[in-house]
């Protein structure tokens, strides 16, 4: 999952690939970025999850959705952007990875769009388990 | 004194009087269905389950309360359920009349309760309780005459054995088979024949042997009861070749009151049925979620019509909505706990395995042992059972390595040539306690401490307590250390053990004395999927901590507080007692004032108990802990987490593990 490219910084980043083609694009720190569909299972209002005493800086808590336990990652403090968020607006991202749940908070949810050759207009197409991964 | 007065009957209004209550009206009903099949004749050992585990809730709830009457009253009656659980027949028409009145006795204080007055005293009740709890049971006599090999009948468990002796009283036929099946694949063909043999007729043990010649495979004896003939039960070996003797012949009919085989010829089809069916794990999981969501959802219903009734407290149909939503709630626990029972087995699955390893490991060890495995009828959930396995076997093998000693060792201690390893397992209400005794030399604490010190553990300049000797040998890093193999006492890969033990929420302590022996006992919920827990509040946060992790609940006596260094102790009647904040503990944010707490939740290791300072008890309840995702998981002192109906999360607690990670800590400051 180590596929940074280096002139961008940002964790989770993906490069561009022909295959990758739905993705849902969303906001932060008024910037764009966007997630494979296909590991998005739902897109909720944010609501305050408990904390969890001792967890990772970019752990916001967990919260009860579906009969299981989420652990919400922090979007902001994931790509190391500065704190902040307008509860009105902000969302959470349901994405599945190997049987694992976790939602990523962000600003907004723009729209659905399909990526043809990946990067477009400044829009950074993010890979899902790096946020289910250590903060480094 | 008026003020505290009324906050004490708050709280009995609001956590001991509509639970109570529940479970009144689920008891009622019961009580009427034990009492119409024992007029029938009829057995139903699911039921006398259920209601002892109801007076149990019923205990804890009052215990919380700080009832002592009603509590009293409520283990004497416990008592008397047990017996006739364990005795597998139904209560006579004495015994139920006794069981009413008790009911009636808990009723009536119940409800004084809620009138302001104190509960009655019941000495005479509890008497004649406690005196019907000790009765003999009035089948039994002394064993009907069999032949069986006396080898076979004296390795059947208490239970078995009571089993052979209702069938052949009832004048069920029984039948012995003798095979032999490969060391290689044993386990599964041994599984498949009992399935196909209880499609057709009860198993009431099945005995392996090892004092034959091994060479030719293993050799086990099945005792079987209620075939129509030994045609059916050759029906079912399927092949397999094995000698068929007749034990007992089958009178057509069998006498009421005892629990006959469940035969085809039995009349009893749809338990029959029931007992053979094979269901995926993995269904029964899928529906005992499905419930617990619903339970979460009429959570959130009743509170939202208990919102209602308190806004239109005139409106008659509001009162009748609330009415009938409570009504819900002892139905959805009943379902609830019905799709918990599908998933228990009787430990004698692992008990079975477990006394093969056994033989086998003393063998190479060159010990000498007599085992004897008690209780392998207690029940307990498949996942669990399959989570247990590997630290009973850990724990077995410790104590043939380690524990007992070679012959020779042992003669001239002036022991019995054979060693004794006995494993038990005994209810305890919605918990199972599991004890590994044996009688071998104990554990030397100056090894241990010798052992400690070389891991770092421990400064070799102290001398060691007991206790302390009973702790560290559990800690991480004592069982790697290099002098391992050195240690003649126990101590090898401990905290293994433990660490498995908590992940299924349950304790392990250890007791012994140098010379004379060993005994781990382990305490563990019956199931994970529902555990009962107490909630308390701390740091605004509401917190979940499984009951079976909890020595004792406290109310704190400021005048018994004093300081001692920057710690506080608490002078408890059973000596001084270290207290923290769960607040510290978690290092949760948003402090509260230093000694606000006037409650606490004590729990630890032998001889390393601590009292946990919360700021409030908000009840007890039975909740569903979920696993938290992988970034979390590890986290020490977290065992999960669980949703109480309002769609929030519930941080449920491993108490050891946080007092385990602090300490951790300190030392290495």
């Amino acid at each position: 999952m180590s596929v940074l490219p280096s002139d961008v910084g940002v964790p989770g980043s993906l490069p561009p690939g022909p295959d990758l083609a739905r993705v849902l694009i969303f906001v932060l720190e008024g910037r764009e970025y966007a997630l494979p569909l296909e590991a998005i299972v739902e897109v909720v209002g944010y609501r305050k999850p408990t904390t969890v005493p001792g967890a990772g800086s970019d752990i916001l808590g967990i919260l009860p959705w579906r009969g299981r336990m989420v652990t919400i990652v922090d979007g902001r403090a994931r790509l190391g952007l500065p704190a902040g968020r307008d509860e009105a607006r902000a969302r959470l991202i349901m994405l599945r990875d190997e049987g694992e749940w976790m939602a990523l908070l962000v600003d907004g949810v723009s729209r659905v769009e399909a990526l043809a050759g990946g990067e477009r207009d400044g829009v950074l197409l993010l890979e899902p388990a790096v946020f289910l991964q250590e903060k480094r | 004194m008026p003020e505290g007065g009324r906050t004490d009957r708050e709280r009995l209004e609001r956590d001991f009087l509509p639970e109570a209550e529940a479970i009144f009206e689920a008891l009622a009903e019961h009580l009427r269905e034990l009492e119409a099949r024992s007029a029938a004749h009829e057995v139903k050992p699911a039921l006398l389950n259920t209601i002892f585990r109801e007076i149990h809730s019923l205990k804890g709830l009052a215990a919380l309360q700080g009832l002592q009457p009603i509590t009293d009253l409520a283990h004497d009656l416990e008592e008397l359920l047990q017996r006739l659980r364990l005795e597998g027949t139904g209560p006579a028409a004495p015994e139920i009349d006794l069981i009413h009145e008790a009911y009636d006795a808990l009723i009536r204080s119940t409800r004084r309760l809620s009138e302001a007055g104190e509960p009655e005293a019941a000495d005479d009740l509890r008497r004649r309780l406690r005196s019907a709890a000790r009765e003999e049971d009035p089948g039994a006599g002394p064993p009907v005459p069999l032949p069986l090999d006396p080898r076979v009948r004296g390795s059947l468990s208490e239970y078995e054995e009571r089993r052979l002796d209702l069938a052949a009283r009832g004048g069920c036929s029984l039948f012995l088979l003798r095979l032999r099946l490969d060391p290689e694949d044993f386990d599964a063909r041994l599984r498949a024949l009992v399935r196909a043999l209880e499609e057709r007729a009860e198993v009431i043990a099945t005995v392996p042997r090892f004092d034959d010649d091994t060479t030719s495979g293993m050799l086990f004896h099945i005792i079987v009861s209620g075939a129509r003939d030994r045609a059916s039960i050759e029906a079912a070996t399927g092949g397999v070749a094995a000698e068929i003797d007749l034990l007992q012949e089958g009178r057509p009919s069998a006498p009421d009151g005892s629990r006959p085989g469940q035969g085809e010829d039995q009349g009893e089809e749809i338990r029959g049925v029931s007992e053979t069916l094979r269901v995926p794990v993995g269904r029964l999981d899928e529906l005992l979620a499905q419930v617990g969501d619903l339970s979460i959802a009429l959570l959130a219903l009743e509170r939202a019509a208990r919102r209602m009734g308190e806004s239109h407290p005139a409106d008659r149909d509001v009162r009748e909505l609330v009415r009938q939503v409570r009504a819900l709630q002892p139905r959805l626990l009943g379902l609830q706990r019905g799709a918990i029972e599908v998933r228990l087995v009787p430990l004698q699955q692992v008990f079975g395995r477990v006394g093969r390893m056994v033989a086998r490991a003393a063998q190479a060890a060159g010990k000498e042992v007599d085992f004897h495995a008690l209780g392998g009828e207690t029940e307990l959930d498949k996942a669990m059972m399959d989570e247990l396995a590997s630290p009973l076997v850990h724990l077995l093998r410790n104590a043939l390595d380690h524990g007992i000693e070679s012959p020779d060792e042992r003669l001239r201690c002036g022991k019995q040539r054979r060693g004794r390893l006995v494993l038990t397992a005994v209810p305890r209400g919605r918990s199972v306690m599991i004890e590994i005794i044996d009688d071998g030399r104990g554990i030397d604490i100056e090894k241990v401490r010798a052992v400690a010190a070389a891991a770092g553990l421990y400064d070799a300049q102290h001398s060691i307590t007991p206790d302390e000797a009973r702790e560290l040998i559990f800690a991480e890093g004592f069982s790697t250390s290099g002098q391992v193999s050195q240690l003649s006492g126990r101590g090898v890969g401990l905290a293994i053990v433990r660490r498995a033990i908590r992940r299924l929420k349950g304790s392990i302590e250890v007791r012994f004395i140098a010379g004379q022996g060993t005994t781990f006992t382990i305490t563990t919920p019956i199931t994970m999927a529902l555990v009962p827990a107490l909630i308390v509040k701390a740091a605004g946060q509401r917190f979940a901590i499984p009951i079976t992790t909890i020595q004792e609940n406290l109310r704190i006596d400021r005048a018994r507080l004093r300081r001692e260094g920057d710690r506080t102790i608490y002078e408890h009647s059973r000596g001084p007692l270290p207290l923290v904040r769960l607040q510290s503990l978690m290092r949760c944010a948003g402090e509260t004032g230093e000694g606000e707490e006037r409650f606490a939740v004590v729990a630890g290791s032998a001889g390393h108990s601590v009292g946990i300072l919360v700021d409030g008890f908000l009840g007890q309840q039975e909740v569903v802990i979920k696993p938290v995702g992988r970034r979390l998981r590890d986290l020490p002192g977290l065992a999960g987490a669980t949703d109480l109906g309002d769609a929030t999360a519930v941080l449920v607690l491993d108490p050891e593990g946080l007092i385990a990670g602090r300490s951790g800590e300190r030392s290495a400051v």
